[in-house]
This record gives C-alpha cells, structure tokens and sequence, in this order.
C-alpha cells in the first residue's frame, strides 16, 4: 500500500465563509455540517485516494477565509504543489477576491503549482438568476491562467472529489515510500536520492 | 549604618532596612534591583558585593520623577565606567571580604595580583563615589513629596514581602568589614559592574537609560522593580497609569461606576452568602474593596486566590473592578454607537450564526456588543475570534454596556488589539515569546516540534486569539479570563506551557500528522478526570499553570528581541520588495534596450554594408587615381624630356655621331661607286668604241660617242669627283 504513494501538498484559499472547510469536510470524510465554524488560524487534514496505479496522499491545508488572516496564509501556501481557490457562485465579492489568490498565487508561491478554480454553492442555485458569477467568466479566468475549474456542492458531494481526482491527474508522478518524516527517500534500488530534498521538506508538511 | 540587603537566588532584591535608615536606602535598593533587572542571574553570584555596597552606601530616596531621571542617568554614567573595573581584582575584592566572612563563594583569584589590581581600582573607585555623592545630594534635596512616599512605602512592603517568601541566605554580621581592610575602597558601584561585561539581549540598563524612549517607558513604569518582577503589579500600575490617562470626569465617573459595582457586590454577598460557603468570602471582599491594597501587600496570595476561579456570581463585578471599566461615559458610547451602521454587520451575524460557543440566548447582544466595537476601533473593526473573547464577557456582565465597556479595555489597555489589528502584530509577538519560553523551559520537545516541522502558528494561533475558547469549553476559558484580568494577556503563555509541557511525553513520539491532531484535539485530555474523562480538574490546570513564573521584564526582554527580529525581517522584505520592483523596472528597461538594440544594429548593418560599398568604391577610384597619376607622370616626363630638348642649343649635336659616320662613309662609298660607274663607263665607251672599230674599222667618231654617253646620264659625263 505504502509503495506507490504520492504525497500531495495542497492549500485552500479564499473569502470567508465561501465554504473552503465544507469541501475539505466533505472531500475527507464525506460530511457536510450546516453552518460550519469560521476557520482560525488553519486546519490541517489528510485524505488518501487511489488512482489507477498508485495511491495520493492529500495533506490539506485550510486557512482562514477572513481578510485579516491574509498575512497568515503565505506560510501555508509557500510549499504547496496545489491550490484551490473557492468562490461563493452566488457571491461576486468572493470571485474578486479568488482573482486575488490566483494572482497572489501566481506571483508568490512555488513555480510549477497547480491551482483549481473552484466556485462552490451550487445548491443554493435554484434557477439561473440565483447565480451571480457567470461559469463563463470563471471559465475565462481559468483558461487565461492555465487553472483547472469546477463547479461544486459541499452540500450535496457535487463536483468535490473530481476537484481532487483532476489535481491527482494533474500532479506529475513522484516516487516516494510513502511514510513522510523519515527525512530520506530512497530510489528504487535503495539509494538515497539527494535530488528529492524538496520532497522531503514538501511531504513533511513544514510549512515555512 | 548596618542596613541588610541580599539578592536571594532567583536575583530578587530582599531588603531588612534597619531602624536608622528606613528610607534612605530606597535608591540603592532600586540601583540594585536595576542590575538584577539587567542580570538577576549574574547578581547572585556576588552577594557579597551588594553588601558592601550597602554598608558603605546608604541612599537617600528619590522622590521626584524628574530628578529621579538625573539621578538615573548619572548612576548609568557611574554603571559606564565601574563597567571597566578589571574583573580580576573585583573578585579579588570578594575573596578578600569572603575570608572575612566566611561566606562560601567560590571565586578564585591569586592574592597577590588582588591587592595590587585592588589598589589600582581605588581611584577609580573615589572618582566613582563623589559622583555618587552628588547624585544622594540631588535626592535627598527632593526628599519630602508625599506622594511618592506612599510608593516608596508600597515598595518597601513589596521587598519586605520578597524577604517573607524567599528566605534571604544567612550572612554574618558585616561591621568588621570595612574596620579591618581600610585599603579596600567603597564597593558601592562594583556589584553592577559585575554585570557589565556579560551582554544581555536587551543591553544593560545603563545602556538602555541611554535611550529617551525607554526612560519614558521606564519612569511611566514608576520605577516601580517589584513590578518588573510580578505580572500582577505590573498588570495594576497599568491599569492605574490607564485611569490616570483618563480625563478628570471619566475618571470621576470611573470612581462612581467603582463604588457602584461595590455596592452591587455587597448587595450580592448579603443575599446570597448562606449558598456560598464554598468561596473564601473574606477574601473576596477585601478584594472588592482594597484591591490595591491586596496587590501590594501579596500579589502571590491574591494569584493563587483568583486562581481558584472567581465565584461566577461575582466574576463581572471583579472584572469590572480590576479594569475600572464601569463608567457613565462607556454607556453613553455605546448606547450612540448601537445607532449607527457597522460595514461589518454582515460578517458578525454570518460568524454567530455558525459559532457553537456562542448560547443562542446571547447572539443579540454578542452582535450588538461587536458591532459598537467595530464602529469604535475601524482599524480593528470586526476580526474573527473577537466573539469568543465577547462571549465570556457577556456572559459575565448584567449589561451589554458593561461588555463592550470590559472588551475595549481589554482590546487598548490589555493588548488584546493587537491580535486583532491588520497583520496581526500581537499574535505573532505571542508566538514568538511562546516559542521563545517553550524552548526554554522544554527544549527536548522544542526541537522535536521543530523537527517534525511543527510552527507554532499552525495550532497556537487559535489559542490566543480566542483566549483557548475556540476547542476548550467555557469553564477553562472563564478561569483563564480570571487570571489573564488580574495579571495581563501575557498570562496565557503560562497556560499554553503549561499544556505543552504537561504532555510532553505524549508529544515527543509522534510525528507531524499526529502532532497536530494532537495539539488541537488532546491536549486537554491530560487534565480529564480519570472516573469521567468528559470532566476535567480544571484547578490542576491553573494552579500547574501559575506555577510557571513570568516576569513583565522577561517577556519585555523577548518583546524586544522579537522586534529585532521583525525589523530585520521587514528590512529584509522591503529590500526583497524593493529588488523586485527594481527588477522588474530593470527588465523593463532591458527589454527596450533589447529593441533599441536590434534597431540600432540594423541600422548598423546598413551602415556597414554601405561602408562596404563606399570602400569599395574607393578602391576603384584610388585605382583609377593611381592610373591618373602614373599618367599624369608619364606625360609630365614625357613633356620634360620634350621641353629639354627644345632647350639644347644645337638639335645636330644630337645627332649621334656614327650617323655622321655613316653619311660620311655612304658618301665615300658614293664616291667610290661613282667612281668605280665612272671607269665602267669609260671601260664602256672604250669597249664601244672598240667594238665599233672593229665592225666598221672605222674610228669612232666624237658625235657618237657623246650621243652615248648623253643617254646614259649626263651627270655622269662630268668630271668624276674627288675626293
């Protein structure tokens, strides 16, 4: 089991109660609570899933959606491999702001990171005039920006783990064993890889 | 002449004045407890030092502010220089005192070298006493301002308390001393510069003295160094100064809303004490109505007392009391405030809908109480977590006013505002000074945190800015409320040590994943109670909390640090920052250059290639030049020859010579011809005329023969040339 896993390090930003922690709830215990308590300072949450031919460790960080907790979140997102940015589709502040962490993202965090747009709240969407963030301007942002983009529910498990799934697909294969704070990977025959520090340091979930 | 004074082995000053000098000493014991305040560890070592220094030196009080800022700055000068004692001969010094006394010290110094390095330092040692001398004659002209007296005397019941709990070590009777080593000079200023040479993170006092702003900050502070030492009474004197900042009718009105909740409580007590025996009335009573009395009598006693948790019928009266918050001025405000809009309304009812600590029955005034608040402070406005902190204050008070009232002191008086502010400045100054004690007080757990990766910010965070309520249950936070009103937000440090080091057993096996589960979910479990693990002994918690000792000098000194370390890192940011823009200025400007540069090296190119062709034209027409000019050459000698030959005299003197010859010699030849023709002919007519003879045999006649000879060339006919 422990053989093919990829650990994946992964940050959710965005407004305040867009419903960051819901889907995180949701992707890793399957969970929905109603009226869910505001984050302070961060959560830390692990899930795992299997892919076709290897198995990806999720270690979420979900920081705190209010504006005053900004100056916390670069320690968090400053080694994360991914991100999700979550908007309210019914609030168009919260989509302004999600422009914000994709560009804060763009310019601060590490190189290569993945970041999936994802416009939560689709089940308060009873007919189209509910809706305030049109899927074709987000779809625009994400096609500008080379970001992955999903409607979703926490509520009702649309969308949730596709979000992850498509991260999973997206994030290039690393091979590690699996178990994160010996301090070494080893390559498959046995020797210590010096070139995988950044794993190491990633896969240890130090976020600073 | 025989005043006691000994620093026990913590470095807090104990003082026995004896009847002679009650007061005078007063000085000396704040000079003294100035060098502990720099260095209370290094002080002990040499207690000695501060005997002598009292036996030789007995001090006037000061008294007004002013001057006690002269004299302060003149005791640092004097701290300058005795710093350059050489610190052979101070511990020479003590050896020397130490026989005598028979204490144990453990210096060790050569004899030998002492007594002359003792000399040596006697005139230092003169220079250093008259200043001193000036300074006791400064003070003791200032000697009677009531005022300061009742300090003065606080002070001394704060020392004398000191001496009760710490048990000053004995030392024997110091008369003889100066009796039977004459040669040795005063010591008065020795026992500080014992702290000199060893470099603390803040500098040394006389360092710090140096600088207006701290004496501000120092001389606001009383110069109170009992309060250096206890949170509580550095907690009450800035709740006084708060009062004392505030103009004459709010402080009036201050007074009143104090004796308003004073009668409340009494009121209270008389209905309700047959129900209550289990709380140390008394005690509490005297709280209500000589609060700072208790605090300078004994702030231990009044800590543990609160410690075990203010009755909860009282528990807003006293905070009330110990913050001073209930006046008329407070009410007005908030009732004006409750009027107007807040732009955060939306957020505040969004975040007390979804807070399960929150009772339903309050979200109201929890959202009234908030919302004045964010109209009051705009720069804090509403941050999540200020509503734990409301909770337990509504939960407390009969009126909302009083809530809102307690919150903002605590938000501008307590520093809680600085947890909430842009940036979050208090919080990552409580991570710093909690991470700062943690290493301190269990480095083994410290580092495995660190290993692990674990940062305090990743689980502490909450803690401050909730005050522990936003895992804890209510009744942990109330307690904690208790102590954080009595001593200062500095408080909660000793309750997160606290559940830190109580499970550091447990911590230092797990990893980072469980770390962090661990530190949110289970660190209370240490404190369950073992027959109901839903219950806790939450007394246990406190009293193991208060007993980690805090000092306000201690966590200024990490303040300090922190802001070094933040400086820096700003610094270093803005550099970052600066860099950035300046580099994207750059490849800005790089870009431009880059096109200039490709223009202009088409153009260069153009440029070159036209060269190339103007060259190569030119070397046609030099070319054609150098045929020109090998014409021109041609035809000027050419000309030059012709010229000169036009100049010769005669143009027969150019004929060559064997021409000349040559004529001459076809001439002769010519001649000889003619000749050699003449003969012929004659030969000729003679064979003619012979031939004729014998045709005819007739002489030939003249006419004939002259015929013939006319045909044949007259010329010839003439007498032939000679030569």
């Amino acid at each position: 089991m422990n053989s093919n896993v990829t650990s994946i390090k992964l940050v959710l930003l965005g407004e305040a109660a867009v419903g960051k922690s819901s889907i995180v709830l949701r992707f890793v215990s399957n969970d929905f609570a109603e009226n869910k308590e505001p984050t302070i300072g961060a959560a830390f949450l692990t899930q795992r899933v299997n892919m076709a031919d290897h198995t990806i460790k999720f270690e979420i960080w979900d920081t705190a959606g209010q504006e005053r907790f900004a100056s916390l979140a670069p320690m968090y997102y400053r080694n994360a491999q991914a991100a999700l940015v979550v908007y309210d589709v019914t609030k168009p502040q919260s989509f302004i702001k999600a422009r914000h962490w994709v560009k804060e993202l763009h310019e601060q965090a590490s190189k290569g990171i993945i970041i999936a747009l994802v416009g939560n709240k689709m089940d308060l969407l009873e007919s189209e005039e509910d809706r305030k963030v049109a899927r074709e301007e987000a779809e625009k942002l994400s096609e500008e920006k080379n970001l992955l983009f999903f409607e979703t529910s926490a509520k009702s498990g649309d969308n949730v783990n596709e979000v992850f799934l498509a991260i999973g697909e997206k994030i290039p294969l690393k091979k590690n064993d699996g178990s994160n704070n010996d301090g070494l990977r080893t390559t498959e025959d046995g020797r210590i890889d010096l070139n995988r520090s950044d794993d190491v340091a990633n896969s240890s979930g130090c976020a600073c | 002449m025989t005043d006691k004074l000994d620093l026990n082995a913590d470095g807090k000053l104990v003082s026995s004045p004896d009847a002679n000098a009650p007061q005078n000493n007063e000085i000396l014991i704040d000079e003294i407890e100035n060098v502990g305040s720099s260095g209370d560890k290094d002080v002990t070592e040499d207690p000695e030092q501060v005997d002598d220094h009292v036996n030789d030196e007995p001090k006037a009080v000061l008294h007004s502010d002013e001057k006690a800022k002269e004299a302060n700055e003149a005791i640092a000068a004097v701290e300058e220089v005795s710093v350059e004692v050489p610190a052979a001969a101070i511990d020479a010094d003590v050896e020397q005192n130490t026989k005598e006394n028979e204490a144990s010290n453990e210096i060790e110094a050569d004899p030998k070298e002492t007594i002359t390095s003792a000399e040596e330092i006697c005139n230092t040692e003169d220079g250093l006493k008259d200043k001193a001398d000036s300074i006791r004659g400064e003070s003791d002209s200032v000697a009677d301002d009531d005022t300061l007296k009742t300090k003065q005397e606080m002070l001394n019941d704060k020392i004398e308390s000191f001496n009760k709990e710490i048990q000053p070590p004995h030392l024997p009777p110091r008369d003889h001393v100066s009796g039977e080593t004459p040669s040795l000079p005063p010591r008065g200023h020795v026992a500080k510069s014992s702290s000199g040479p060893v470099h603390f993170v803040p500098p040394p006092l006389s360092e710090e003295m140096k600088s207006p702003k701290f004496r501000a900050h120092f001389n606001q502070h009383k110069r109170s160094a009992s309060s250096d030492f206890d949170l509580v009474l550095n907690r009450f004197i800035q709740n006084e100064t708060e009062l004392e900042l505030r103009d004459d009718k709010e402080r009036e009105n201050a007074k009143k809303g104090t004796e308003n909740l004073k009668a409340e409580y009494d009121n209270l007590l008389d209905h309700t004490e047959k129900e209550l025996v289990q709380y140390d009335w008394p005690f509490w009573s005297k709280l209500v109505h000589s609060f700072s009395g208790m605090v300078k009598e004994d702030s231990k006693k009044l800590e543990n007392e609160v410690g075990k948790g203010i009755p909860p019928q009282i528990r807003g009266i006293i905070w009330q009391l110990l913050t001073s918050s209930n006046y008329k001025e407070m009410e007005e405000l908030y009732s004006s405030l409750l009027l107007l809009d807040s732009p955060h309304e939306k957020a505040i009812r969004r975040d007390l809908s979804r807070t399960k600590f929150i009772p339903e029955t309050k979200t109201d005034s929890l959202f009234n109480v908030l919302k004045a608040y964010s109209l009051y402070d705009p720069p804090v406005g509403y941050t999540q977590g200020m509503g734990f902190i409301a909770t337990t204050l509504i939960l407390n008070c009969e009126e909302e006013w009083q809530a809102f009232s307690l919150l903002t002191k605590l938000l501008k008086v307590y520093g809680f505002r600085e947890l909430f502010l842009p940036g979050m400045p208090g919080l990552m100054l409580k991570l710093y000074q909690f991470d700062t004690l943690l290493e301190e007080n269990d480095p083994q757990l410290y580092n495995h945190l660190i290993r692990q990766g674990i940062r305090s910010n990743m689980f502490a965070t909450q803690w401050f800015l909730t005050i522990f309520a936003y895992k804890f249950p209510l009744e942990f936070v109330l307690r904690i409320m208790d102590i954080i009103i009595l001593e200062g937000l500095e408080s909660i440090l000793k309750f997160s040590l606290t559940l830190m080091m109580k499970n550091s057993r447990n911590l230092i096996v797990l990893s980072f994943e469980s770390l962090l589960e661990f530190l949110k979910e289970d660190l209370f479990q240490h404190y369950a109670l073992k027959d109901d693990p839903e219950e806790y002994d939450i007394d246990k918690f406190i009293s193991d909390s208060l007993e980690i000792k805090l000092t306000p000098l201690q966590l200024e000194r990490y303040v300090k640090e922190y802001e070094e370390i933040h400086k820096l890192e700003t610094e270093k940011e803005q550099q970052f920052e600066e860099q950035r823009i300046k580099n994207r200025q750059l490849q800005k400007d790089l870009r431009k250059l880059e096109e200039d540069y490709t223009l202009l090296n088409r153009e260069h190119v153009t440029i070159a290639n036209e060269l190339i062709e103007n060259r190569l034209k030119m070397e046609t027409l030099q070319d054609e030049n150098n045929d020109l000019t090998h014409e021109i050459d041609n035809l000027k000698k050419t000309l030059e020859r012709e010229l000169y030959k036009q100049t010769l005299p005669n143009p027969d003197a150019q004929i060559p010579t064997d021409l000349k010859a040559d004529l001459s010699r076809t001439m002769e030849r010519n001649l000889e011809v003619m000749n050699e023709n003449q003969e012929l002919r004659t030969r000729l007519d003679e064979l003619e005329k012979e031939n004729y003879e014998l045709r005819t045999g007739k002489p030939h006649t003249d006419d004939t023969a002259n015929a013939k000879a006319n045909r044949l060339g007259t010329w010839a006919l003439k007498t032939p040339w000679k030569k």
